[in-house]
């Protein structure tokens, strides 16, 4: 088992020196309608500071910060990144990226990608987000779900005996994704992770009452306790890497498929946990791809937040 | 620490069937209806064979049930002779566990995919196939790796000795194809060598075994493949391609749901047409056929969970007694006496709602008319106290109904109102046997009558007890185990000691029936079209729904309607077909079918899982019988004015003064 | 202030009952069913507005009550130990081993802090510190000897003082006006920093705490070192503050003012704070009692009003 809580990760207060002691290369930021998704932007040093724009969000042209790279049409998650990444970063970059404004498959393949260029240290930043617009009730995702698919370059090596399948979700607020995962996986045995301590105290039970509602497609375990349901920190990437860590040593399994949809540091998680642990095994990402997400979900900011993540623990 | 903490584990809280092996599904409930798996499948026939069924349908117990691990199992020992009497192995795959959807797209030609695809689903079939195959003596095995190895382009270098060494070398060059798959969106290049030509494995590898093995000479090896639906059009064309040119005594059964096969071609466009390349065992409208050993078979279900979960210990027979009484349902004695009584106690002093409707109705449109009998406004109250039976208010209701319908016929309502008092009053005293009419009457629209009360009363209408639930699920124990497990979470959370004793009360049970189906429409969201499909699940819906509540419904029972196939716009066809598909409709097979699957008219019913959300009954009687035009404006496109339009025109005839009654001279400024 | 209407009572009040019914099977480990809750809606006759509406604002409120049922504070216990204890002394011993990566390493320059330091529960047996201090060791399975109490560090036992000590972890669930801290601060720990001055560290760890009582307990105003929360509850938290998040809801259909008219009233009835100790007007409770920084219309047993979380005192 990896010990990823080793890693240093740090709580900003918004005029904290950080902000003029570090320096970086490259600054990556994802750009929504959520002020917090801008409010690191431009207190970060560097040399050089890229905004992206997902399409998924569906801002036009006109409402884009300027220079922001938004990506050749119709580009999958690995084309997009891999475009931005050759045009923003070399080699030897410092590079920081604030994951606030990031679509999970997006800053998957991102981290991926890092690793594959030989990069092992990598800044991540995130703003929480005050409150969510409604509560238990806000919509994170447009409504086509066109398709649960691996995400590009989390396609393990599978085999034919299912007998012991696991299907990992970190549960989020929107329980048609997880209904959708969860039926394309029935054969296997489902664990969800629930967010505690969650962002924001009122946000756990938040987290309750919307997985309820994907409590049958996930086997009717429901979202009380049950030994295949597990307390995760939802701010924090490597809590949530160390604990999938001990799982797969705690668990045989034939085939084990990870599916993040909660907060932004649990994909960043298991992004690491993957690229660290998982290459060549029968472990994949799902992923269910919408079509569209809506431009903003939060209100105000919560804590700040920077860590450093290393690819290459061992 | 605690104040103390009650949780109780909920006996339906696992809502996936996992209860009954493969064995005893088919012992409770597909066999007896009347076939055997066996016969069913026919697994020892070289002809291949598509299965289909919907969700529920069983088509995966059955695939399942001829696969090489059950097949041991039900032999009782790993350690019997190679292959009994049963004479074939069956392979078994869930075509998902490939995650197929890998092959295609990220900057690759189609066609390379495909042939890496082939190749892969090759070295796939062959590990299942030979990681089955129990103990063989080494000479046997090292005969079997070596000609094994010659099925390759290229053979390996290191020739293996064993079938664990080839098992392993097949599952070191699919890892290959998997890492270089995953590798492609950083390295853009595909970077895999196809060691085999297609199906050189699939064909070569039963071939070798037939003769390397003396108990395999004359097996069938039967390849099942689960699911064919995920996958894509290129990839089924493949499988299409085996099951042509398929070699030796290989075999194959191909599960799909509904409308998973997207294509009958082959990888060089020939057509694979049933009844020649393959055979169709459609199993979807089994469990319809089967109706008693469905409720059968639901019972020992919940039964069994029950015992597990340490509520019921007794005999069966004790046990459905209990699982009857643990549900509230109202007494239907004397016509729902008590129940309905309760219905309408708020009226005590005023006149009850639906002879105040009737009596709104007479006085505007029937007053004047002399062929109704209906002179002044004073010939409307004997009328009305005529229908009257207040310790009966069910009785009551179905009086009115006979009256409207004979103001829809023009007969004179004095002479009907008292022949329909006449009638009452002996059925009443008959304990409800007789007049055969009036008995006829009741039979056909009671339930419609009691659904008209309840709503007229205020109240919602209600499904409640265990015989509903199990009609409701329709075939699927998953759509019955939801709604006992909401059942029962009601309960607890009404602290009501759900099967200790005292019955779930009828609130439990609906906000449980409420959840149940709203969570069953969620789940029939067809990929494509969602909208569209539910617009029309929702019209379709509605005008049952009015005609259900009308006046004089022409229908009893209605939530099913038949309808030509000829006419229908695609846009139609295609919602239909995905209502289908999604069991949001179930399509009842009705006469000669044809070699093209074209039904002569077709019989759809909404699912009895959605029918609570329009009020609707979940038993079916009566059909209604729609045009193709009244098809188009429900599942097509139309604009919600053009279906209201129709709607109208046809709820109009039930509804007073059934259109073309004559309106009372004075026109009367009473507002309904 | 307005009334709702009948129908949105009923389709409002299912909506929120659907989501209790939840909350009872999961977190409120069917601590409050439907009959409770109905008793307790009973309370609510009508005196602000309509008794309908009243009783859908006391539904709304039973909603977004944050309650933690003893999983969830073993998590939390976890959490504050692996965050603001061993996170910070590792990453020290991280940065000042030339960021290594050697685990075993760490793990065992931790191990030596570790046994350097003792846990300690703050207020007497009849308060919440010491089972606190029972359910951290049982979620961190930390072994016996770095728990002890303020009696045996007063007594200069040993093995629970310096030099054998240098740090005291002091552990509480919820701060949320400062006041009880402070008196702790002042009265129990204030004779181990004169007792060994800068010799020790004292740290005030806790589970919940309000923005202001943590800016209250920075040093110098006490004697703890340092003074951190898992959870830091904003203004938002202040159910009826200016810039509450419980509303508006319903798509704006229950509004700050009725919510708030309704909770004062009732609550004048049952305490000097109507709106909770502080005027906090908190919505949490946890496992074995309420705050009382909580409304009262949630805890408070006074005269014939039927608590929904009953505070034991």
């Amino acid at each position: 088992m990896i010990d990823y809580s080793i890693c240093y990760k740090r709580q900003l207060a918004p005029t904290d020196p950080y902000f003029a002691t570090r320096q970086f290369d490259t600054l990556i930021a994802a750009f929504t309608s959520d002020k917090r998704s801008r409010a690191l932007f431009d207190k970060i040093n560097a040399t050089r500071k890229q905004w992206v724009v997902f399409p998924e969000y569906g801002f036009q042209q006109s409402e884009c910060p300027a220079g922001a790279f938004i990506g050749p049409d119709g580009a999958d998650e690995a084309h997009l990144i891999t475009s931005l990444l050759d045009t923003v970063v070399s080699q030897s970059d410092r590079i920081c990226v604030d994951i606030t404004g990031f679509l999970a498959p997006y800053l998957l393949f991102l981290i991926r990608s890092i690793a594959a260029r030989g990069i092992t240290t990598v800044e991540m930043l995130y703003a929480e987000p005050g409150r969510y617009l409604k509560s238990e009730e806000t919509t994170f995702s447009g409504e086509e779900v066109r398709s649960v698919r691996q995400v590009y370059g989390f396609e393990g090596t599978h085999g034919a005996d299912t007998t012991k399948d696991l299907l990992v979700v970190g549960a989020g607020y929107d329980h048609q994704l997880m209904k959708m995962v969860a039926t394309t996986k029935e054969g296997a045995r489902p664990i969800q992770i629930f967010g505690l301590p969650a962002l924001q105290p009122d946000m756990y039970q938040q987290n309750i009452l919307r997985a309820a509602r994907a409590a049958e497609a996930l086997g009717g375990r429901g979202v009380g306790e049950h030994a295949d349901n597990h307390l995760v920190p939802a701010h924090d990437p490597f809590a949530t890497a160390t604990f999938l860590s001990k799982l797969i040593e705690d668990t045989p399994f034939t085939n084990l498929y990870l599916c993040p949809l909660a907060t932004k540091p649990q994909v960043a998680g298991f992004g690491i946990f993957y690229v660290t642990e998982c290459l060549a095994k029968p472990v994949s990402i799902l992923y269910p791809f919408c079509g569209s997400f809506p431009k903003q979900t939060s209100d105000g900011i919560g804590r700040f937040w920077a860590y450093t993540i290393e690819l290459d623990l061992k | 620490m605690s104040v103390a903490a009650k949780a109780t584990v909920n006996p339906f809280g696992v809502t996936k069937c996992d209860d009954f092996s493969d064995e005893e599904i088919f012992r409770f409930w597909i066999e007896p209806a009347g076939i055997s798996a066996v016969h069913l499948l026919q697994p020892t026939r070289l002809m291949p064979m598509q299965v289909i069924g919907g969700k529920g349908s069983g088509k995966t117990h059955l695939l399942r049930y001829f696969s090489r691990p059950v097949q041991l199992m039900r032999q009782g020992s790993t350690r019997s002779p190679l292959v009994d009497r049963q004479g074939f192995i069956g392979i078994y795959v869930k075509c998902d566990s490939l995650n197929a959807s890998r092959f295609s797209g990220k900057g690759q030609q189609e066609e390379l995919w495909s042939a890496v695809f082939q190749y892969f689903l090759d070295l796939w079939l062959a590990q299942i196939l030979l990681s089955q195959l129990p103990n063989l003596s080494l000479s046997v095995q090292e005969e079997i790796a070596r000609r094994a190895s010659d099925l390759f382009d290229e053979p390996p270098t290191d020739v293996p000795q064993t079938l664990e060494h080839l098992v392993g070398l097949l599952r070191g060059f699919q890892r290959d194809i998997d890492i270089a798959i995953n590798n492609l969106p950083l390295t853009r290049k595909l970077d895999v060598r196809i060691k085999a030509g297609p199906s050189r494995l699939i064909f070569g590898l039963p071939h070798i075994l037939g003769e390397a093995v003396a108990e395999l000479r004359n097996t069938v090896f039967l390849y099942l493949l689960d699911e064919i639906e995920n996958f894509n059009e290129a990839q089924q064309k493949y499988v299409n391609t085996l099951i042509r040119h398929r070699k030796g005594s290989c075999s194959f059964r191909v599960g799909s749901r509904l409308y998973g096969i997207k294509t009958s071609n082959t990888l060089e466009e020939e057509t694979n047409r049933r009844g020649s390349e393959f055979d169709v065992l459609e199993l979807d409208s089994h469990w319809l056929r089967a109706k008693k050993k469905y409720v059968d078979f639901s019972e020992r279900l919940c039964i069994r969970r029950l015992q597990a979960a340490g509520h019921f210990s007794g005999t069966i027979t004790d046990d459905r007694q209990k699982l009857r009484n643990a549900f509230e349902e109202p007494s239907s004695a004397h016509f729902y006496q008590d129940y309905t009584a309760r219905l309408v106690s708020k009226y005590e002093d005023w006149e009850r709602p639906y002879f105040r409707k009737l009596r709104d109705q007479l006085l505007r449109f029937a007053v004047g008319s002399r062929r109704l009998g209906v002179l002044s406004n004073d010939d409307v109250q004997p009328i009305i106290r005529r229908l009257q039976r207040p310790p009966y208010p069910l009785l009551e209701k179905l009086n009115a109904f006979l009256l409207y319908k004979a103001w829809a016929k023009r007969a004179n309502l004095q002479k009907a109102s008292e022949s329909i008092s006449k009638q009452c009053l002996v059925f009443v005293q008959s304990g409800g046997r007789k007049p055969s009419t009036y008995f006829s009457a009741y039979q056909h629209f009671s339930g419609d009558m009691l659904a008209q009360l309840t709503r007229e009363t205020s109240h919602k209408v209600r499904y409640l007890g265990i015989d509903t639930f199990i009609r409701m699920s329709s075939g699927l124990p998953r759509n019955l185990l939801i709604i006992l497990k909401n059942a029962y979470d009601w309960a607890i959370f009404n602290d009501e000691e759900p099967f200790a004793g005292k019955p779930i009360s009828i609130e439990s049970q609906e906000r449980a029936v409420v959840e149940s189906c709203s969570w069953f429409f969620e789940e029939a969201r067809p990929e494509q079209n969602a909208e569209q499909v539910q617009r029309s699940v929702d019209r379709l819906a509605i005008l049952f729904r009015e005609i259900r509540y009308s006046d004089k419904p022409s229908e009893c029972s209605l939530s099913t309607f038949s309808c030509p196939s000829q006419d229908i716009d695609e846009t139609s066809k295609l919602s239909l077909r995905l209502a289908e598909d999604w069991s949001m409709l179930i399509r009842h097979v009705r006469g000669q079918k044809d070699r093209n699957s074209q039904r002569v008219d077709q019989k759809y019913q909404l699912s009895p899982m959605l029918a609570p959300r329009w009020n609707l009954p979940i038993s079916r009687r009566g059909a209604l019988a729609l045009t193709a035009e009244e098809v188009n404006l429900i599942f097509g496109r139309a604009a919600e004015a053009d279906f209201v339009k129709m709607k109208e025109g046809r709820i109009q005839r039930m509804n007073a003064p059934f259109k073309g009654g004559e309106p009372a001279p004075r026109q009367a400024s009473l507002e309904l | 202030m307005t009334n709702l209407s009948a129908d949105d009572c009923k389709t409002i009040g299912d909506d929120l009952r659907t989501k209790l019914k939840i909350l009872s099977g999961t977190i409120w480990q069917a601590r409050a069913n439907s009959p409770q809750i109905d008793s307790w809606l009973a309370n609510f006759t009508g005196e602000v507005v309509a008794t309908d509406t009243e009783r859908t604002y006391a539904l709304y409120l039973l909603t977004r009550l944050m309650y933690y049922g003893q999983r969830e504070i073993r998590a939390l216990l976890r959490a504050l130990y692996r965050d603001l204890f061993r996170y910070p002394i590792l990453s020290e011993i991280r940065r000042a081993n030339g960021d290594t990566k050697d685990s075993v390493l760490l793990n065992n320059l931790f191990e030596q802090e570790l046994q350097a330091t003792r846990f300690v529960g703050l207020g007497d047996v009849a308060t919440s510190g010491p089972m606190l201090l029972y359910e951290l060791r049982l979620a961190t399975e930390l072994r016996d000897d770095v728990f002890t109490t303020l009696d045996a560090i007063l007594a200069g036992k040993a093995s629970d003082v310096p030099p054998a000590v240098k740090r005291y972890v002091f552990i509480d669930d919820l701060c949320a006006t400062g006041d009880q801290a402070t008196g702790y601060s002042r009265d129990l720990v204030e004779p181990i920093r004169s007792r060994y001055g800068s010799s020790v560290e004292l740290l005030y760890f806790v589970m919940f705490a309000t923005a202001e009582a943590l800016g209250n307990l920075m040093p110098p105003a006490t004697n703890f070192d340092r003074v951190r929360a898992v959870h830091v509850l904003d203004e938002s938290f202040k159910s009826f503050g200016p810039n509450s998040r419980y509303f508006p809801a319903a798509d704006g259909k229950l509004d700050l003012a009725t919510g708030k008219a309704t909770a004062t009233r009732y609550g004048a009835k049952l305490s000097g704070s109507p709106l909770g100790y502080g005027n906090c007007q908190l919505l949490l409770a946890f496992q074995y009692n309420t705050p009382d920084n909580t409304l009262p219309i949630i805890w408070s047993k006074v005269g014939s009003w039927t608590p929904i979380f009953e505070r034991r005192s």
